[in-house]
């Protein structure tokens, strides 16, 4: 229900923002609301200062006129996603953690799984079904490398087209001594996935690569909300994009489809893509802008992003995105 | 020269990786703009060699932009999409001519020098496919056109750039390259004069060969070279006839997660037999992507879970 309210409220939204003047004048001081210029300002700053993000231009039809043609939006590639946001949630019980220096302990939420405890068994247990799962709908499964990712679709059963008809003999007649045969070896540690090889993470190699997700993240510019918006978009682990169902296990349960909605994304065709929704996000930058004050500092403008990136963080706590600088609250 | 102990250096070939955005965007076009023109487009596709999987061209929506810029890390590929506006002219179509043309116009940049000036025009690509828009089934073919060339035999090991004695020089050399131009360029490396410098492609001559790296961004994780270095070489030993008969080494430029590229490879090549290619007439092609099952044939994807409006109404309550 929520969901079809998002989706009229968007509809909606999209007449209001195209009514809505460009804003002009800075008001992040004020309301935590940015400029278009001042995106591209912090834009900058955080292609800058983490070079995993980078400035896209997008959909040329679809080319935004109050931004610069090629600075349209951010957007960062393949971000590994080792764990699933339900196996961190709800897994253990809280332990509380009492400090020896008496100043009140703190209370661990959800125990990692060096213990091997239940969750280990979880994640065997998962990580079997998913292998049978493979074995029923790809006999060839062990070569679909990340190239076969564009077909790996076809596994509606109803769809069986005979793909045989179409191949041509005679082709190969040609005798190429110069081609490569290049199957992908089964290297269990070094690149079984494309996806543990793009990490360079010592993690990816251990049990966890089977659940390794990737994500792509986009930072478009609400002109309606006069906000930065998080976009993000999945991939298993054969480069094949997730489904919205998958795409909501990544999402803390308390966010999805309430704060995560599937929108047309700005300046991309296609289908609706997952956003955080930005109806918050100047509320809380205002609430992060006065705290600093109050201790005496000074939030500048051009480290918007790397705040909302901060604190878009608590709403998808398993995508590793974050290696942006901190910065001082006081 | 050691007879016995040559290999015929092999290329890992293309893969092509699809992004549905892909598909999205030829529906959009097919549907509000070319409708029952069947006319070709040209349109671009990009391959990185930052920690390189298989041996990936990659094309997303950003294809058809006109101003395409590739991802970071990444490099252009030209390329050209034929979308058939019914699957019995997908299937009827003679593959082979269609190749042999699409060769020609490379051969034709690779002989007029077009190449020279922009080197990107040596990773060309073509697409046939065949969109029903009605099951939201796309069929499609890729193909990497290349001429059919003598071999090029390898001499010696495959090296990597650090086994290479004064690595350290010339990979300083490289890291003063700039981005755009790492995709063809020459590494310039003079020992006895103390020279390590990385050119652009477009300073090519016929001397000095012996001190030249012939080099390129390699998106293959294998041993052998992309596919890419088929037609780099064979551009090469059609601008300079000279180097024919003579050993060349290329450097396949490798980068890792973090920006290293010490793992970069170097093959010491040599062609014996010379070709010319401005005698198109005479040049068979190869370059059609094989299936899924190693066959010749299309490849198809059905876009229903993100494209039929039944399902996509199903997932969005």
């Amino acid at each position: 229900m929520q969901s079809v309210l998002n989706t009229v409220k968007g509809t909606a939204l999209n007449v209001a923002e195209y009514l809505t003047p460009v804003l002009k004048e800075s008001k992040f001081r004020e309301t935590g609301v940015l400029t278009p210029e001042e995106f591209v300002a912090a834009g900058d700053h955080l292609v800058h200062h983490c070079p995993t993000w980078q400035w896209a231009a997008g959909d040329e039809t679809k080319t935004k006129p109050y931004l610069p043609k090629d600075k349209q939006f951010l957007i960062t590639r393949n971000v590994p996603c080792y764990r699933r946001c339900k196996q961190m949630e709800y897994v253990g019980e809280e332990t509380l953690v009492e400090e020896e220096s008496g100043d009140g302990g703190w209370v661990e939420t959800h125990q990692l799984n060096d213990d091997g405890t239940t969750q280990l068994e979880d994640k065997i247990c998962e990580l079997t079904m998913e292998e049978t799962k493979e074995e029923m709908h790809t006999p060839d499964s062990d070569k679909s490398a990340p190239g076969a990712g564009g077909q790996a679709e076809d596994e509606d059963d109803d769809e069986a087209i005979d793909m045989d008809d179409f191949e041509e003999s005679g082709m190969l007649e040609l005798v190429d001594p110069a081609v490569a045969t290049t199957t992908r070896k089964p290297e269990p540690e070094a690149k079984a996935s494309p996806v543990a090889a793009a990490s360079g993470d010592a993690e990816a190699s251990g049990d966890s690569v089977l659940h390794t997700r990737t994500y792509d993240l986009h930072i478009s510019y609400d002109k309606y909300y006069q906000t930065p918006r998080l976009w993000v978009v999945g991939y298993d682990e054969q480069r094949k994009p997730l489904t919205v169902e998958q795409m909501y296990e990544d999402v803390s349960q308390d966010h999805a489809k309430k704060t995560v909605t599937m929108e047309s994304h700005p300046h991309l065709p296609g289908p609706n893509m997952a956003s955080v929704h930005p109806c918050r996000h100047a509320d809380i930058m205002k609430k992060i802008i006065q705290t600093v004050e109050e201790g005496g500092g000074q939030l500048g403008v051009h480290l918007y992003l790397i705040i909302f990136l901060k604190f878009v963080q608590t709403v998808i706590p398993t995508i590793e995105y974050d290696f942006t600088q901190n910065f001082n609250m006081s | 020269m050691s007879t016995e102990k040559e290999i015929i250096l092999q290329f890992a070939p293309w893969e092509s990786f699809v992004s549905p955005t892909f598909w999205h965007k030829l529906a959009e076009l097919k549907l509000d703009h070319d409708r029952l023109s069947d006319s070709k487009r040209s349109i671009t596709g990009h391959y990185t060699n930052r920690n390189a999987s298989g041996c990936l061209l990659e094309v997303d929506y950003t294809a058809y932009n006109r101003m395409a810029k590739p991802p970071k890390f990444s490099h252009s590929a030209i390329g050209t999409i034929y979308n058939k506006n019914t699957i019995e002219e997908f299937k009827a179509l003679d593959k082979l001519q269609l190749l042999a043309d699409e060769g020609k116009e490379l051969l034709a940049d690779m002989c007029s020098g077009g190449a020279l000036r922009d080197p990107s025009l040596l990773t060309r690509f073509f697409v046939l496919s065949f969109a029903d828009l009605k099951c939201h089934s796309y069929y499609y073919w890729f193909a990497f056109p290349c001429p059919l060339t003598p071999t090029l035999k390898l001499q010696g090991a495959v090296q990597k750039l650090r086994d290479l004695p004064n690595s350290s020089s010339y990979i300083m050399a490289l890291k003063a390259l700039p981005t755009e131009s790492q995709n063809f360029f020459i590494l310039y490396a003079n020992v006895e004069k103390n020279i390590f410098e990385a050119r652009s492609l477009s300073s090519l001559d016929d001397k000095n060969v012996e001190f030249c790296y012939f080099g390129f961004a390699d998106p293959s994780e294998y041993e052998h070279p992309a596919w890419i270095m088929r037609n780099y070489a064979a551009f090469l030993l059609q601008q300079c006839p000279s180097f024919v008969g003579k050993p060349l080494k290329f450097l396949g430029l490798r980068h890792n997660q973090q920006m290293n590229i010490d793992d970069s490879l170097v093959w010491k090549v040599i062609q014996t037999e010379a070709c010319d290619l401005s005698q198109s007439e005479n040049i068979k092609f190869v370059g059609w992507e094989l299936n899924k099952n190693g066959k010749m044939g299309p490849r198809m994807v059905c876009m229903r879970d993100s494209m039929d409006p039944a399902k996509l109404a199903e997932n969005s309550v």
